[in-house]
């Protein structure tokens, strides 16, 4: 009832967000079928089942649960494939957690300010650019035929993530 | 206890999502792996760069301590040494007959300069009288990235006085017994005012410019013209707070018995005030401050309406009627205002009446009472109740205490007149 309550609540942006939240695994899931992933009816349904969860409890580890759903169903039901479609992927998932983190910053009553909204804007676009770097990279180094290389692998991996708090320090300012 | 940035649900997504993505692909050597954790890396490291070190103290407190019916203050929640604070959010908990903008009382700040205070006012209205805890709620605030949360926080209530709004009332007509030294009503003794009374022989003490020529040249004998003398009046007002009866809507909506008590009460007290009369206080009940004592000016105008804002409704455990004390001058007009549905006060007001003073009451019960169900056992109980409380009011009538229903402006003139003009002839009670 509680839950109800504060459904009834909810502003446009907060269902705009949850909409989001809703519908972002489902891209993910399209964009997987497109890669080359077989998507079952059962994946689907738990996908849609644990999506619905996070968007009505976003402060909730439901989002958790999504993201790893996702991932695991990628690891298990495809091949190697390094097509614009993975890319899509980590999109729709980092748009998922932007819009879930967002619809958590309070009570479902609660309005963000636009100011907060374009913090967040720049931010997605630092992830996707950052993605888009990292996903480019996979793609030469797969073309060198380095894929295979654990070592590689965990340079990049470093190197990802210096590189990422360099560029968000930068993309966000002297203050943020 | 100020509590400790944690980490936020989010910063746990991000990490816990993105660490076994990036594991896997590093130990499968699944380059699209990486790929997928990458947006997670990213918010993961803003998250813990941008780790929040000062741990904000909140302040939260009301501008005004005390408002009128309707009108508004503003709830101000301060939120210093926010240096590592990007978000907060002040929610505060719905309250009865208050009302906020935003109307869900939750507001949302982003902190665009840091090393400052952070300010949410939330506006507040109070819409019915009484003195009430309002603006309790919580507070929470946000690192940059949304990593790390600090709160939520308790927000203690403030106590909000609501002054009741007085309604409309004015009176032309002269209290029964003026009894002291200055003031507007026309006193039964001859002395210095405006009010003609007669044209009488020059007497010892009699003022020259008294002398009423016309009528000396006439009579070969001085004479003067004399005038009633003006006094201030007693005024005790008694509220009946022994029950409530109807649903109070606030002050735009429907008045329950003790909304009209409180409010005419209020506006009763204002006109006499005015006026330059003394007026006091008694509230029948179990309300913790009951009695004001006669006086006048505007400060024991302010003094009545917070004695009016503390009423709560309930009834007294220890009610003797032999023990009723007013402390009353004799000459005081007493008026009650009263829904006379109890023993308590229907004995009040004949002892009072007893004593010789003007008594009036003021019927309370609203018209077209909302009983606040359909239930027609309820409805039938009511009828009956309203039955005995009509052969008492007509009891009270016959005992010479007049009775009338609260409308505002005139509402007590024509009693009132009745009294003066009774005033001269005492009236004996008959049995109540």
């Amino acid at each position: 009832m509680r839950l109800l309550d504060e459904l009834s609540r909810l502003g446009g942006q907060q269902l705009m967000l949850r909409a989001l939240v809703l519908l972002a695994p489902l891209l993910a899931a399209t964009a997987e079928q497109r890669a080359g992933a077989t998507v079952s009816v059962w994946y689907l349904a738990s996908l849609v089942l644990a999506s619905l969860v996070a968007a009505l409890l976003p402060d909730s580890h439901a989002g958790l649960l999504v993201v790893l759903l996702v991932g695991g169903h990628w690891l298990t039901s495809s091949g190697q494939s390094l097509s614009l479609w993975v890319l899509c992927i980590a999109l729709a998932l980092a748009l998922f957690h932007v819009a879930g983190l967002l619809a958590s910053y309070g009570p479902p009553s609660v309005v963000l300010e636009p100011e907060l909204l374009r913090f967040w804007l720049r931010r997605y676009a630092v992830c996707a650019a950052v993605t888009a770097l990292v996903w480019l990279v996979a793609r030469v180094s797969t073309g060198l035929s380095l894929s295979g290389s654990a070592l590689v692998f965990g340079a990049g991996l470093l190197v990802v993530a210096g590189w990422s708090v360099l560029l968000s320090r930068l993309v966000a300012g002297p203050t943020r | 206890m100020n509590p400790l940035w944690r980490p936020s649900t989010a910063l746990v997504r991000s990490s816990l999502a993105s660490l076994p993505l990036a594991l896997a692909a590093v130990l499968a050597g699944r380059p699209d792996l990486l790929v997928l954790a990458a947006p997670f890396l990213v918010v993961t490291a803003g998250a813990l760069a941008w780790r929040p070190v000062q741990t904000p103290r909140p302040d939260h407190r009301l501008l005004h301590r005390s408002l009128r019916e309707g009108e508004g203050t503003v709830a101000r929640t301060t939120l210093s040494e926010t240096r590592d604070v990007e978000h907060l959010v002040v929610a505060l908990a719905p309250q009865r007959f208050t009302a906020t903008k935003p109307a869900l009382g939750t507001s949302g700040r982003t902190v665009l300069t840091p090393d400052s205070v952070a300010r949410v006012d939330t506006a507040l209205a109070s819409f019915r009288w009484g003195v009430r805890p309002v603006a309790a709620g919580q507070v929470s605030a946000t690192s940059a990235w949304s990593g790390f949360r600090w709160g939520p926080v308790e927000l203690a209530p403030e106590t909000l006085t609501t002054l009741p709004t007085p309604g409309a009332f004015g009176s032309r007509a002269p209290t029964p017994h003026p009894i002291g030294l200055v003031g507007t009503n026309p006193a039964r003794r001859t002395g210095d005012g405006t009010e003609f009374a007669s044209i009488r022989p020059f007497a010892p003490g009699d003022r020259l410019r008294r002398v009423q020529w016309r009528v000396s040249l006439r009579t070969q004998t001085l004479h003067v013209t004399s005038t009633q003398a003006e006094e201030d009046s007693s005024i005790l007002l008694v509220v009946d707070a022994l029950a409530e009866l109807g649903l109070s809507g606030g002050v735009h909506g429907a008045a329950s018995s003790l909304d009209t008590a409180v409010r005419a009460a209020g506006a009763i007290a204002d006109h006499y005030l005015h006026r330059g009369d003394r007026v006091g206080l008694r509230v029948l009940g179990a309300t913790r401050h009951r009695h004001v004592p006669t006086s006048a000016g505007q400060r024991q105008h302010r003094r009545l309406l917070d004695t009016l804002a503390r009423i709560t409704p309930g009834a007294t455990r220890d009610f003797d009627r032999r023990r009723l004390r007013f402390g009353v001058a004799a000459g005081t007009t007493v008026i009650v205002l009263s829904p006379m549905l109890s023993e308590e006060a229907i004995a009040t007001t004949v002892t009072l009446a007893r004593r010789g003073l003007s008594v009036v009451v003021v019927d309370t019960v609203p018209t077209g009472l909302d009983l606040g169900s359909q239930d027609p056992r309820l409805r039938l109980a009511w009828r009956l109740r309203a039955l005995e409380r009509q052969g008492l009011l007509r009891k009270l009538e016959v005992a010479g205490i007049p009775v009338v229903r609260w409308r505002g402006p005139g509402t007590l003139d024509v009693v009132l007149r009745r009294l003066t003009r009774r005033a001269a002839r005492p009236q004996g009670l008959g049995s109540v």
